[in-house]
């Protein structure tokens, strides 16, 4: 008997995968296309960029901060390829530090969003009756809020700062995760191999983690990198109305806050970190859309 | 046939006048201004309408600005003469003074006035603290009688909580006002209220002063917040006058085609204080060390353009009370670690959180050159960016847990350096309202006070124990000075007549000014 449920488990599992190698196969055919692989390119040099910062950036010291008041306002010149600020930094170093911020700080945003979320609505949807009720509920109430709002109330009551904008932001962003997942599981319930697994007596829980979750994946990372760039704005624009990051660390968004009075004179200070959230976060949004097309993900 | 050639030629004639004279005498202006209206009470009034308020209402007499030949210039009272002992002060006022809803100005109106302020309390009352009695001699003399021998026309001249108005206010509240209604004897009256938004100070054809000669008639305030958006109304000539530039614009803007600045004195400085309940600021030589670490140069150059000086203790520049005798703590990078290593704290090591107002551009610029400069010396700062009211009250919650270095823009109410010294330094106790370094000194206390009596009967001692007082807290450092900042007004370069005036910072004197 135990044997046999092994092998139907074997099956079912074996279902799922080859659904997914298809899938799989065709990401291959995805980056084909140029305007996908550009994007792609843009994510991994951006990523590899912000990482290696310390060693990117031609004024290190700079980018975190140090002030050079002999050459304040610069225009772009072979020194300083993108000009300094009011300070006089080399705002390609400060960009690239910036990236640091804006780009992992969305990237936490995102992650911790479905890392809260998925399970809420793998539980909330395998479970169905009360639990399903109050986790939707929930969802509902705090979706019901304009999610920037909810953050910079929070920010303003309990202060300040990158970490904070962050856990400010978390809070109304997790429930689409578990919105997403509570519909998907809702449907992947009624298919055959969950059917077949929980026929053969296995838990909830494995059920949950090795049935449903692997196969429900492909919508979240696709919802995850769709995200991204919304996630880098949103914390953009906190830090914008002074709510984000604080000096001297700058992201993007504080960046241009910073560069918005001299727009008229010296445009670069502001052009060149809004410049760079355009092109990361379009790149994101790209390859995000073109792989939700390719996976033919239904949101 | 030629009845009506004539007809022709007239009309004609009378368009080429009506338009040349409209041309020759532009009398109406716009102000984009980023000072809006907390409350249009003149009772109440203590911030940034002062500029508004001045134009509707008017004081008795008024501080000439520094380098005048007369200290005063006589507005609703044509002269005033102190008692021998300095406690009794009589005006002679002005008649033929009409009040906008016009009642005729009288002593009773006087005694009125101020009275109301008192018995409010609110806003800048605190000025009449050592008023005893306001006595009517006849309809055009009114006494005033003190408990105290204070500078009674410094007083009476503050630039808030000194406006006379009319009687026909009587027990109407602050929210009478806020509707967008004035009581004032001023050259304008207020029109087309609308808060947030706009509203309009319009000529009073009855003003005392008359119309004729040149003056700006009537005053289209919009609120505009956005300094790059008043840039770009004065550019465009959208706006005669505007409040706040972007910092790096003054340049183009000073030499404009249509444009220019004009700059003068002002009362206004910055500082910085040190909280001194708390290590390691409790240790007077970590606060010497960095008085002497602040970059007061750059910040001169960076935060201002260069449009400040360095500031010699607490009373501004041109202010009675200011005086080269002062101790000033110059920048010496060397000097502040040498005192923090004396202090225990060898190449510095700790951390301090410095907050500033968000609002304001010249903080947000400056702040950060602080703390590059501080890490020269070990010191670590962590910036924090509040709303002015959250930096404030935050401020004032507790001393224990509030911040370790707070920026302030402080002006005072009216020329007088004891309320300056007063209101930042005096003892608070555990209900700190402007003294945020939680300092207390009660030799201190007694030295100013004593001071302020002695203003009014002899001048010179009471300059000398100012100056001895200063030296006191210099030696305490519980704040490092700043700056001494010059006043600056963009504005289009066919506006004329504008004063500055050091003792009204921020207010605009319409009537003074006129179009070319």
């Amino acid at each position: 008997m135990k044997a046999r449920a092994d092998s139907y488990d074997m099956m079912a599992r074996k279902v799922s995968r080859d659904h997914r190698k298809v899938r799989w196969f065709q990401l291959r055919r995805l980056l084909k296309r140029k305007i996908t692989f550009l994007s792609l390119v843009i994510m991994v040099v951006t990523l590899t960029v912000a990482l290696m910062a310390p060693w990117t950036a031609p004024f290190p010291e700079q980018g975190r901060g140090a002030v050079n008041l002999e050459h304040r306002l610069m225009p772009p010149s072979s020194t300083y390829l993108l000009g300094t600020d009011v300070y006089g930094r080399d705002m390609l170093s400060r960009v690239i530090y910036g990236a640091r911020i804006s780009v992992f700080g969305g990237a936490a945003i995102v992650f911790l969003a479905a890392l809260i979320g998925v399970p809420l609505g793998l539980w909330a949807g395998y479970n169905e009756g009360v639990s399903e009720i109050v986790i939707s509920r929930t969802v509902d109430l705090v979706l019901s809020f304009p999610a920037i709002l909810v953050a910079m109330i929070i920010s303003i009551l309990f202060g300040a700062g990158w970490f904070m904008a962050i856990a400010a932001l978390l809070i109304g962003w997790w429930p689409w995760y578990t919105r997403l997942v509570l519909g998907e599981v809702l449907s992947a319930k009624g298919m055959l191999y969950v059917e077949a697994a929980r026929m053969l007596g296995y838990g909830k829980l494995y059920i949950i983690f090795h049935h449903i979750l692997p196969n429900i994946m492909t919508p979240v990372i696709v919802m995850m990198l769709l995200d991204l760039g919304p996630a880098i704005i949103a914390i953009g624009l906190l830090s914008f109305v002074g709510l984000g990051t604080q000096p001297p660390n700058a992201d993007w968004g504080l960046m241009v806050w910073e560069g918005a009075p001299n727009i008229l004179s010296e445009w670069w200070i502001a052009i060149v970190p809004g410049f760079a959230m355009f092109i990361v976060v379009i790149a994101f949004n790209i390859f995000g859309d073109a792989l939700k097309e390719v996976l033919d993900v239904q949101q | 046939m030629n009845h009506r050639f004539i007809k022709t030629v007239l009309s004609a004639f009378l368009l080429l006048m009506l338009t040349t004279g409209v041309q020759a005498a532009e009398k109406n202006m716009v102000f984009a201004s980023p000072y809006g209206i907390t409350t249009l009470d003149p009772s109440v009034s203590y911030s940034t309408e002062v500029g508004y308020m001045h134009n509707l209402y008017e004081t008795l007499i008024r501080v000439n600005p520094p380098g005048s030949e007369e200290p005063f210039r006589f507005v609703l009272a044509k002269d005033f003469t102190p008692s021998e002992d300095s406690l009794t002060y009589t005006f002679t006022l002005r008649k033929g003074v009409k009040f906008h809803d016009g009642t005729d100005f009288t002593a009773e109106t006087v005694k009125f006035s101020i009275e109301r302020t008192m018995r409010i309390g609110k806003g800048a009352s605190f000025i009449w603290a050592d008023l005893k009695e306001i006595n009517i001699i006849d309809d055009y003399t009114v006494q005033f009688v003190l408990n105290k021998p204070v500078p009674l026309p410094q007083i009476a001249a503050s630039a808030n909580g000194s406006y006379i108005m009319s009687p026909a206010v009587g027990d109407k509240e602050a929210e009478w006002f806020n509707k967008g209604n004035d009581a004032g004897s001023g050259p304008y009256t207020l029109k087309n209220y609308r808060d947030g938004e706009s509203w309009m100070l319009a000529k009073f054809n009855e003003y005392w002063g008359g119309w004729e000669g040149n003056h700006v008639e009537n005053v289209l305030v919009k609120f505009t917040k956005e300094p790059l958006t008043q840039l770009q109304m004065l550019q465009a000539e959208q706006a005669m006058l505007v409040g706040r530039i972007p910092l790096d614009s003054y340049p183009a803007v000073k030499d404009g085609k249509k444009t220019k600045v004009l700059y003068g004195p002002s009362y206004q400085n910055y500082m910085a204080f040190f909280n001194t309940t708390r290590k390691p600021l409790d240790n007077v030589k970590v606060r010497k060390a960095l008085a002497h670490a602040m970059p007061y140069e750059d910040i001169i150059e960076i935060g201002f353009n260069g449009n400040a000086t360095q500031a010699r203790g607490p009373v501004p520049k041109g202010q009675f009370g200011h005086s080269p005798d002062v101790i000033q703590y110059r920048h010496d990078i060397e000097k502040a670690k040498k005192l923090l290593a004396e202090a225990g704290y060898p190449g510095g090591g700790f951390e301090l959180t410095l907050t500033y107002a968000a609002e304001n551009q010249q903080e947000k610029r400056f702040a950060p050159l602080i703390q590059s400069e501080f890490k020269k010396i070990g010191v670590d700062v962590k910036i924090k960016a509040l709303a002015w009211s959250t930096q404030w009250s935050m401020a004032k919650e507790d001393p224990e847990s509030a911040q370790d270095i707070f920026l302030l823009l402080w002006w005072p109410t009216y020329s007088d350096p004891y309320e300056t010294l007063y209101s930042l330094l005096h003892d608070e106790g555990d209900k700190p309202v402007w003294n945020l370094a939680y300092y207390s000194n009660p030799s201190y206390d007694k030295l100013i006070r004593n001071a302020y009596e002695t203003t009014g009967t002899d001048p010179e001692k009471a300059r000398k124990l100012y100056v001895q007082a200063q030296n006191m807290i210099q030696k305490d450092v519980p704040v490092a000075w700043l700056v001494d900042i010059v006043a600056n007004w963009p504005m289009n370069r066919r506006l004329q007549g504008f004063v500055m005036n050091p003792a009204y910072p921020n207010v605009p004197f319409f009537y003074d000014m006129y179009i070319e």
